[in-house]
């Protein structure tokens, strides 16, 4: 999975790219959390993950909650369909903020 | 009288006239008043009883010395490195020196010996021979002349057959008697425990020496199975104990093929190289054959091996087979090997046999068959251990099942027809040792690079099994597996990641819990009967416990226990079982899912 960072006016886009699974967290992981004491938001782009599982989910969870705890604001953006599937089988569509198309703001 | 004590008493005695042996009776007549002659005779009586107790207490210690010394001088023999015979005669020499015996003579059934000069053994060994053929045999005293005979019978767990004399001139005492029980007691268990050392060091050799001959025997074996195109070949076996009688050997001889899968009967040493000796015998005659003339390999086996076999009294069953993979053109002679299956599209049917096994008759018999395979068509010769395997409960495997499981394999890959046969019977056997030798031969006719060849796939069930490392990048490889396997079920845009994800998520569960982060391996094994689809997840790691799993509420974010969930929406059906130190997961889906 390639991960970038693309730093913006409000905050910090994270854009994965290819398989997001159980092996690819603890690199997930490392990148973010410097991520997690800047200003503004923390928004993770989905657009191009093709695989999603419930490991990669829960470290999801688990950034959002430690962005809660900062009072910043995270949210997941462009969910490719193995994303949505899986945030609505587990309905955590509803726990995670999911930004809708029409508030996207592209990466520059 | 030489003692200080002694003389005394003569002096006062000869002094007052009295009698030592008279004492006090003649007080009257002596030259001393009465109480003096008294006083002396208490004296006389109490020098004599400190006479008698001093000669016991000499006597006792001598003895103590003795049965000390006796215990060192038998303590000194090494029975570990001497053989039973040679701790025989140096127990009777010990026992010569520590009685001072003339001659020492032990009697069993098995041996005599003796020790000490012959006149005295053979009358001593008469003695005690004559005492042995008398019914209850009990410690006896023989006295001839000056010649005493002391005869011990010497205990045994089977009773009383032996005995441990010695002869002695002039008189024995209790205390030499004292001394004899004692050695004999001493004689019998060193004695045992010789007999037991050679006992191991026999039975250790001949285990070293089966060990050796299997290893030799297993090693007359082809190491891989041949190569030859327009055919697969999968060989195996498994040998029950250390030496098998289970062999196959094959050669290929302008590529055509001739081969030979057999079972020889009996097990163990003896069995394995009489295989060694078919090899040989069945090679030689490949080597001057082409695959039709089967018949006349057959009749050659039988001629040079018949004499052999009936000497040592053992039979060979055996499939012998000549096959030209260019034009499918199978040749088979069959003397008494079962199962021998032939698997076509329109079933499954038994190669029959056209002679008794090798080592029955001295005569051949019977013709070989000849069989055109088309594409896709298995040859499948076991052998009995795979259809006698038993269950935990005792039951067979079965001929019938093992049949009956071939028809849905036609047109696999020949090691997948192994792997699966094998696997069967591996689950059937769990935790059954297996008793006999297990051997499989499978020839596929058609490269497996070829496509099999077009059939009712509804009909046909696919089968696959992976094996992975217990990692959580591992694991990434069953999805290619997962697509090769459902591929021929036609495009399912979503069917397909919903199944590889359950199948993930299970996968990704073993790893982090199952086995912890440690090490290990999952085995993934499917199969596709129709349109369903059965996945089944095998590991050794630490059982699961369903009530370590956290149920997530909808719509509250958590960190654990969404795997599971979302199996069971994923898939049909989920099931855990805890099969012996496994773990088995088993999803079923059907793809026309709604």
């Amino acid at each position: 999975m390639d991960l970038t960072t693309s730093d913006l006016a409000d905050g910090t886009v994270v854009t994965l790219v290819g398989r997001f699974d159980a092996h690819e967290v603890p690199a997930f992981r490392d990148s973010v959390a410097p991520l997690l004491d800047r200003d503004g938001d923390l928004v993770v782009d989905l657009f191009s993950v093709v695989f999603i599982d419930s490991s990669a989910l829960a470290e999801l969870v688990r950034t959002s909650k430690l962005a809660k705890e900062r009072d910043t604001r995270f949210a997941l953006r462009n969910l490719s369909a193995p994303v949505r599937v899986i945030l609505e089988l587990t309905g955590l569509h509803l726990a995670l903020e999911v930004e809708d198309a029409a508030t996207v703001r592209e990466p520059s | 009288m030489t003692r200080p004590a002694d003389r005394a008493l003569q002096t006062l005695l000869a002094a007052t006239g009295m009698d030592a042996a008279r004492g006090a009776v003649d007080g009257a007549e002596a030259a001393v008043s009465s109480e003096v002659a008294e006083a002396i005779a208490v004296l006389v009586s109490q020098v004599a009883d400190a006479a008698v107790f001093r000669d016991e207490l000499v006597a006792a210690l001598v003895e103590t010395q003795n049965q000390l010394l006796s215990v060192y001088a038998i303590a000194q023999i090494q029975t570990a490195s001497m053989t039973p015979a040679e701790v025989e005669s140096r127990l009777l020499e010990v026992v010569a020196d520590l009685t001072k015996a003339d001659a020492v003579a032990l009697v069993t059934p098995a041996v005599t010996r003796t020790h000490g000069s012959d006149a005295d053994a053979r009358w001593l060994e008469g003695q005690v021979t004559g005492h042995l053929d008398a019914p209850g045999i009990a410690p006896a005293q023989v006295e001839e002349g000056d010649r005493t005979a002391l005869i011990w019978p010497l205990p045994s767990d089977d009773g009383v057959t032996a005995a441990l004399a010695l002869l002695r001139r002039g008189p024995t005492d209790t205390g030499l008697r004292k001394l004899m029980s004692f050695l004999v007691e001493i004689v019998a268990s060193i004695r045992t425990r010789a007999f037991l050392q050679e006992e191991q060091i026999r039975r250790a050799g001949i285990a070293r020496e089966h060990e050796a001959a299997s290893r030799l025997a297993q090693a007359a074996l082809p190491s891989r199975p041949p190569f030859l195109p327009g055919c697969e070949i999968a060989e195996s076996t498994r040998p029950a104990r250390s030496a098998g009688g289970d062999f196959y050997t094959h050669v290929v001889v302008d590529e055509n093929l001739l081969f030979a899968v057999g079972d020889v009967a009996g097990k163990g040493l003896p069995a394995a190289l009489v295989m060694t000796k078919v090899i040989a015998a069945c090679m030689s005659a490949f080597a001057s054959h082409r695959p039709d003339q089967i018949g006349d390999v057959a009749a050659q086996l039988c001629d040079e091996l018949y004499p052999y076999l009936s000497d040592v009294g053992l039979f060979v069953t055996v499939l012998l087979g000549g096959y030209v993979p260019g034009t499918g053109t199978l040749f088979l002679f069959n003397a008494g090997h079962s199962p021998t299956l032939i698997v076509t599209a329109e079933g499954t049917t038994t190669v029959k046999s056209v002679m008794p096994p090798l080592g029955v008759l001295p005569t051949p018999s019977g013709k070989s068959v000849e069989i055109r395979l088309r594409h896709g068509d298995l040859l499948v010769v076991g052998s009995d251990g795979l259809t006698e395997q038993e269950d935990h409960a005792g039951r067979l495997f079965g001929y019938d099942r093992f049949t009956s499981m071939l028809g849905p394999l036609h047109g696999r890959k020949a090691s997948d027809v192994s792997d699966h046969l094998l696997r069967l019977v591996d689950e059937h056997g769990r935790d059954v040792p297996a008793s006999d030798d297990q051997t499989l031969f499978v020839l596929r006719h058609g490269d497996g690079a070829e496509a099999s060849p077009p059939g009712d796939s509804s009909r046909v069930p696919v089968l696959s099994t992976t094996t992975l490392d217990a990692t959580h990048l591992a694991v990434r490889a069953l999805g290619p597996w997962l697509a090769d396997l459902c591929g021929h079920l036609g495009t399912a845009d979503v069917l397909l990641p919903q199944l590889g994800l359950a199948l993930h998520e299970v996968c990704v569960n073993v790893v982090d819990h199952g086995y912890g982060g440690t090490p290990g391996t999952i085995t993934v094994s499917g199969r596709v009967d129709g349109p369903t689809v059965h996945l089944e997840v095998r590991d050794r790691g630490r059982e699961f416990d369903e009530a370590s799993v956290v149920r997530p509420t909808p719509g509250v974010p958590q960190i654990r226990g969404y795997g599971l969930m979302l199996v069971e929406q994923l898939v049909d059906s989920v099931d855990y079982l805890r099969d012996g130190d496994e773990n088995v997961w088993r999803l079923t889906t059907r793809w026309d899912r709604p």
